[in-house]
């Protein structure tokens, strides 16, 4: 990085911090401290919504997925919409009038004391695991930009994400995550354009949007029935909205955005304008990594983007075995790059048949240049001993931002980077203090004051922000980040999504029914990670179907009326 | 006490509470949430067509 890059990256995200913590100057009672009094205006709320869900890792992760895979992780996204509009409708208005500070003090409301308890302790596990995962994540990655150490990298993000939310709390966390993600939009916009840009003089949009397609990597929908392809028309619309009404809907650190809102149609709106924005959002972030995919097919890139595993196979030690890879590469590289020149050619002549020919040749050379970076990548994980390294996917984009793209413009995208991780680590350390608070430790310090409770809150916040960055350094031992807390999330999403939806529609049921519901629904889940090989993937649809049916046979069982029956 | 819950928090609307106002054109939330449901149709075929449009 450059003299310039530091700058911009430095006024930028220093700008974002000052900025929050100016709009927090008022967080002077628990109110104010959590829940932003109730005045937060509907645009700053979907914007951090949207800053919290958007973590680094996602934003570099996605574009090299689109790099490697096409776009069709997009589909992931398309039961989002669904999913707010549901929240929208029941959700929101329920934990207003409810006017609770967490979604779980509305089940102490709903059910009782113990299932409150449970399902905050759920939370804080779970969010607890997650937030040094989403920490140690963008750090891994960063540090071999910023030439630190992956400690220092989550010590240096980690101070600055818990100061200004200790200090300013949900005010601070909100303002800076609506600052956070304008400057990510600003970033994929620049990182777009700048992608067309940097193609050669010769390779318009058009044409470079014809090659992608050629290669597969514009596959926004697939609609195969197929029920090992992960990402489908038909899983995104239907497991895509599972998620996401377990995600939006049950987890403090979403549901602590929308419940500042002025009113219920604040709130409301919050949602639907993720609703709205989020695929096109997503597209975006995907197309930029098809371009960049077309970009590397006149720009020669490396056989991996991973320094540390480019090192590792280029070393003396590996030769032998790299020699014949980098060969193979090579060729592979060249004859792509002169198969799609001629594809361009012969569609720009209208010869057909030409056509045909050369396209089958450009995919046998992509095909080849896949299987060689495979074998790099299994010599990589020899070499270095470990297989739970990052996947050279996460640099791909990274390794085309600071090899290709103008100073300046390097820091921007870095600190959209760095922003992305900021805006969704301050949401849950926030999130995290604020069930401590609320659902555990005011229940044991009855009767504190309220200057009590809101110091309470920014030592909670200190605690979390410091437990963060602890479980940020052990985090990386544990394989695949992304793998790591999209299991850990899982494990318990299932159980609390599905007491939450006997809280908000199934009103028979009752407190007991409930509360064993719960237990006997992780229990399921469990016992299916450990003695099944269900993919984890399935486990929110177990956990809550099993909470459900526990609950309803259960309430069958004792025939007493549950609360709100009359 | 009978807690909220969608059975007795309708969606309303027509005669919405003053905090609650729909957006602006759309009249009812029912018809935001409609309008959102049917961008969301729009989306997946724009995205087909794209697809289908340069996929060999």
């Amino acid at each position: 990085m450059t003299t310039l890059d530091w700058i911009v990256l430095l006024v930028t995200l220093g700008g974002i911090v000052v900025y929050g913590l100016y709009k927090s100057r008022n967080a002077n009672t628990v109110e104010n401290y959590l829940r932003a009094g109730r005045q937060m205006p509907w645009y700053a709320m979907a914007l951090s919504i949207m800053a919290t869900q958007a973590s680094a890792i996602t934003f570099i992760s996605t574009t090299g997925q689109a790099y490697v895979d096409g776009m069709r992780f997009v589909q992931f996204y398309f039961g989002l919409p669904l999913a707010m509009v549901i929240l929208s409708a029941t959700a929101v208005p329920i934990y207003h009038r409810a006017n609770v500070y967490t979604a779980y003090e509305y089940l102490e409301q709903r059910f009782d004391g113990k299932t409150r308890s449970l399902v905050s302790l759920i939370f804080l596990i779970s969010r607890g695991l997650g937030v040094g995962v989403a920490l140690s994540a963008p750090a891994i990655v960063l540090s071999l930009i910023f030439g630190w150490s992956d400690t220092t990298t989550s010590l240096v993000v980690g101070a600055v994400v818990v100061a200004y939310t200790a200090i300013g709390g949900v005010q601070a966390v909100t303002w800076t995550d609506f600052q956070q993600m304008l400057v990510m939009f600003a970033g994929i916009v620049f990182a777009f354009f700048l992608a067309i840009w940097l193609m050669p003089a010769d390779i318009s949009f058009v044409d470079a949007l014809s090659l992608a397609g050629a290669a597969g990597r514009l596959n926004a929908v697939t609609v195969s029935a197929d029920w090992n392809d992960r990402y489908t028309l038909w899983s995104g619309l239907l497991g895509g909205m599972f998620l996401a009404l377990a995600y939006f809907g049950t987890d403090q650190s979403q549901v602590q955005r929308y419940l500042q809102g002025k009113s219920i149609a604040h709130s409301r709106i919050s949602l639907l304008f993720n609703a709205v924005v989020k695929i096109p959002f997503q597209f975006l972030i995907l197309m930029v990594g098809a371009l960049v995919f077309v970009f590397f097919i006149f720009e020669k890139a490396p056989v991996l983007f991973q320094p540390e595993a480019m090192r590792a196979i280029s070393s003396e030690a590996q030769a032998a075995r790299f020699g014949p890879i980098e060969r193979r590469y090579d060729a592979a590289y060249e004859a792509r790059r002169q198969a799609a020149r001629e594809l361009l050619a012969a569609d720009a002549a209208g010869d057909s048949s030409a056509s045909q020919a050369s396209l089958a040749r450009f995919q046998q050379a992509v095909n080849d240049l896949t299987e060689t970076r495979r074998d790099a990548s299994a010599l990589a994980a020899e070499a270095t001993g470990d297989s739970g390294s990052v996947n050279d996917t996460n640099y791909i984009f990274l390794h085309f931002v600071t090899k290709y793209m103008p100073a300046g413009i390097v820091g921007l995208l870095m600190a959209a980077i760095l922003a992305a991780a900021m805006s969704t680590i301050s949401a849950e350390v926030n999130s995290l203090a604020t069930v401590t608070v609320i659902d555990i430790y005011r229940r044991i310090k009855v009767g504190g004051s309220d200057r009590h409770y809101l110091w309470a809150s920014r030592i909670f916040t200190l605690f979390w922000g410091a437990y963060a960055v602890v479980v940020a350094n052990y985090a990386k031992t544990l394989g695949s980040l992304i793998e790591v807390v999209n299991r850990v999330g899982s494990l318990f999403y299932g159980g609390m999504l599905g007491v939450f939806i006997l809280a908000f529609y199934m009103r028979r049921i009752g407190s007991n029914a409930a509360f064993w519901g719960v237990i006997l629904g992780e229990a399921a889940i469990f016992a299916c990670n450990y003695f099944t090989t269900i993919s984890y993937l399935w486990f929110n649809v177990i956990g809550c179907v099993v909470v459900v049916a526990t609950a309803w046979l259960l309430q069958g069982l004792d025939r007493k009326p549950a609360l709100g029956d009359a | 006490m009978a807690l909220p819950s969608p059975h007795d928090v309708p969606i309303p609307p027509r005669g919405a509470p003053a905090d609650d106002p729909p957006p602006g054109f759309f009249g009812s939330w029912r018809n935001v949430y409609v309008c959102v449901v049917a961008y969301l149709a729009l989306l997946i075929a724009l995205m087909y067509g794209f697809r289908v449009a340069f996929e060999r």
